[in-house]
């Protein structure tokens, strides 16, 4: 270890002291389930707008797509653009999931149909996506803190994993907020610093600064043109699908739309969620050519396979260059920040799968007539088991395994299963208990299928000639289709009319409270 | 409080008819029709707007990459005007429904309690 990992760990640990004191403030105002699993509905629309900012834009996001941009160019909008309309798409829906949810996805579906299957089988496609995002993101993680810190892969993930199961014991949602509250305006301040800095290198002419990058490419100018990276054309559609629609049924999103006291704080919070995700992401793209203007090709060794330490990198060049003080206080910033990132993250996917297990499964499927407190120890309970799972599956997986084929697998089931059943339920009057699980089912099932016979598992060629590596222009479809079938197939009567949840829904009269 | 037959407390005094009363009134009428004009419009122009762009840049590569000067270019043009398109959407839907959809919002919660409720 040397003084740079030193600096790295220093101001890490000023982040983990804060948040802890946070944290220690927030066990006091954690008691009932709703305050675990929903923050008591007392958190205002500018800091769920930054919290739900936090919790889009992880490590993944921040390292990965300045490095994408950097290795790759033009083709790494293909991995950010499309969840910027993903998230207006949802902005449009988060006051109806406002008015019919509680703590989770499986709620608001279970707001009209039948309570059992629908959570069973809303529970599974959650769990699915965030074990899928969570064992990805870990792994990020322990590789990126090794990178950045000098830390051992599986000290690193169990000091992430630890941290977390921390924070959420004892602080619950509120605890986790908070976290990724102050993890948005770090990270936000560090891009804005460090954007401005790049910006004023090339005198603030942004088509001199796409010059540079472009000059300093071996790929020349297909760097600024698509197709270096992405596998052709309909591979470029179904990737801006899955991260488009995949964005509105991403669990550890969705939560968060819950732990506003009404549906008003709601619409606002995803305005700002929209403004502050459309500013990361501008400024990615201008630190990732940023990136490649500066470093050159001379950097691609040290940026690493994929690229996740170009940013670290352009910071060190942005403060004066490798073995200045000022080029190692702002690698060591990003350091900081970024594992920032990933615990945040790591907390907000552990809160969400633990709503659908204690809340959804175990209060709503196994033991109906579970009290408060049961749900809440319950919810507690999962939270430490779940993070020792992920912390096991990690370190036995190993940092070799690619992560963005496992992100993309939560997107594309998140599109899949979720989307359909979450706009259907919404939105459609004929929609009935067995068109959800059908529906739940068919998209989930046909995007692990489509992924697992996809040219990326089997090396170059799929037994079945599926030549995408993204399912979703397929699983899509199939999801809604299943839906669709399985509603007409059934025409059971449901609970609840279609009239009283259209109207509710809209107008909010009598929703989920915040606790007073 | 465990799990709820519904996730929040249902108004006792609000039946199934009283839920359709409330559907087919003429408040509740307006406000879902006023909310249906600006978000299949806004909806379809964010979602156009990413097909449309990965379908330009899959099939119309040669496009795409036109120079307007410097190292801009078309694709890259587009991809920070999706940016700007898609904020600029959700800043008109984010006014819209503060001015015309709360309003009739508000008009159909007064109207429950009174003449549907009160049959």
């Amino acid at each position: 270890m040397n003084d740079l990992n030193g600096l790295v760990l220093t101001l890490f640990c000023g982040f983990v002291a804060l948040t802890l004191a946070i944290t220690y403030w927030a066990a006091k105002r954690t008691r009932t389930a709703t305050e675990f699993f929903a923050a008591g509905r007392r958190i205002g629309g500018a800091q769920n707008g930054l919290a739900l900012a936090g919790d889009t834009v992880s490590a993944g996001t921040l390292l990965g797509t300045v490095g994408l941009f950097f290795l790759v160019g033009f083709d790494a909008f293909f991995y950010m653009l499309p969840a910027m309309a993903g998230f207006f798409l949802l902005f449009m829906v988060a006051e109806r999931l406002r008015n019919a949810g509680k703590f989770t996805l499986a709620d608001v579906l279970a707001f009209r149909l039948r309570q059992r299957p629908v959570r069973a089988a809303a529970a599974g496609s959650t769990l699915v996506v965030v074990l899928f995002y969570l064992i990805a993101q870990t792994i990020g993680a322990g590789a990126l803190i090794g990178a950045l810190a000098g830390l051992d892969f599986t000290v690193a993930v169990v000091v992430g994993v630890a941290l977390s199961i921390g924070y959420l014991v004892f602080g619950g949602m509120l605890g986790a907020t908070w976290v990724q509250i102050i993890k948005a305006v770090f990270m936000i301040g560090m891009l804005v610093a460090f954007t401005v800095l790049v910006l004023a290198k090339v005198g603030f002419n942004t088509a001199e600064l796409l010059d540079r990058a472009r000059d300093n490419s071996s790929l020349g100018d297909a760097y600024l043109a698509p197709g270096t990276f992405v596998n052709g054309p309909y591979d470029m559609v179904s990737l801006s699908l899955a991260f488009c629609l995949g964005t509105v049924g991403l669990p550890h999103v969705l939560v968060r739309l819950f732990t506003v006291p009404d549906a008003r704080t709601a619409r606002t919070s995803a305005m700002w969620l929209l403004s502050l995700v459309g500013a990361v992401f501008l400024m990615s793209t201008i630190l990732g050519f940023g990136a490649r203007a500066i470093l050159g090709a001379a950097g691609e060794e040290r940026a690493g396979p994929g690229g996740n330490l170009a940013l670290p990198l352009l910071a060190e060049s942005l403060g004066g260059g490798q073995g200045s003080l000022g080029g190692d206080i702002l690698f060591a910033v990003v350091g900081a920040v970024a594992f920032a990132t990933i615990l945040a993250v790591l907390v907000g996917l552990m809160i969400a799968a633990s709503g659908a297990f204690a809340h959804d499964l175990w209060c709503g499927v196994l033991r109906k007539d579970a009290s408060d407190r049961e749900e809440l120890r319950a919810g507690r309970i999962t939270v430490v088991v779940l993070g020792i799972a992920i912390g096991i599956i990690t370190i036995a997986i190993g940092p070799g395994v690619n992560i963005a084929f496992m992100t993309s697998l939560a997107f594309a089931v998140a599109a899949s299963a979720n989307f359909p059943t979450l706009v259907l339920a919404l939105t459609w009057r004929g929609f009935t208990t067995a068109g959800a699980v059908t529906g739940i089912a068919a998209g989930a099932a046909s995007a692990v299928l489509l992924i697992v016979l996809s040219p990326s598992v089997w090396s170059g060629e799929s037994p079945i000639g599926w030549n995408l590596t993204n399912p979703a222009i397929a699983s899509i479809p199939i999801g809604f289709l299943g839906c669709i079938v399985g509603s007409l197939l059934s025409r059971r009567a449901e609970p609840v009319s279609y009239d009283e949840v259209a109207v509710r829904v809209e107008t909010g009269i009598a929703p989920a409270q915040p606790v007073r | 409080m465990s799990i709820d037959p519904q996730p929040a407390t249902r108004p006792a005094d609000v039946s199934t008819d009283d839920w359709r009363g409330i559907a087919r009134s003429a408040p509740y009428q307006s406000l879902i029709s006023q909310r249906r004009r600006i978000v299949v419009p806004f909806a379809a122009a964010a979602f156009t707007f990413v097909v449309i762009f990965a379908v330009l840049a899959g099939w119309a590569g040669a496009t795409m990459s036109a120079s307007l000067g410097g190292g801009w270019n078309i694709g890259l043009l587009l991809a920070v005007a999706q940016l700007a398109v898609v904020w600029l959407l959700g800043y008109g839907y984010l006014r819209y429904s503060g001015r015309v959809l709360d309003p009739l919002r508000q008009q159909v919660i007064d109207g429950v309690g009174r003449d549907e409720v009160a049959r």
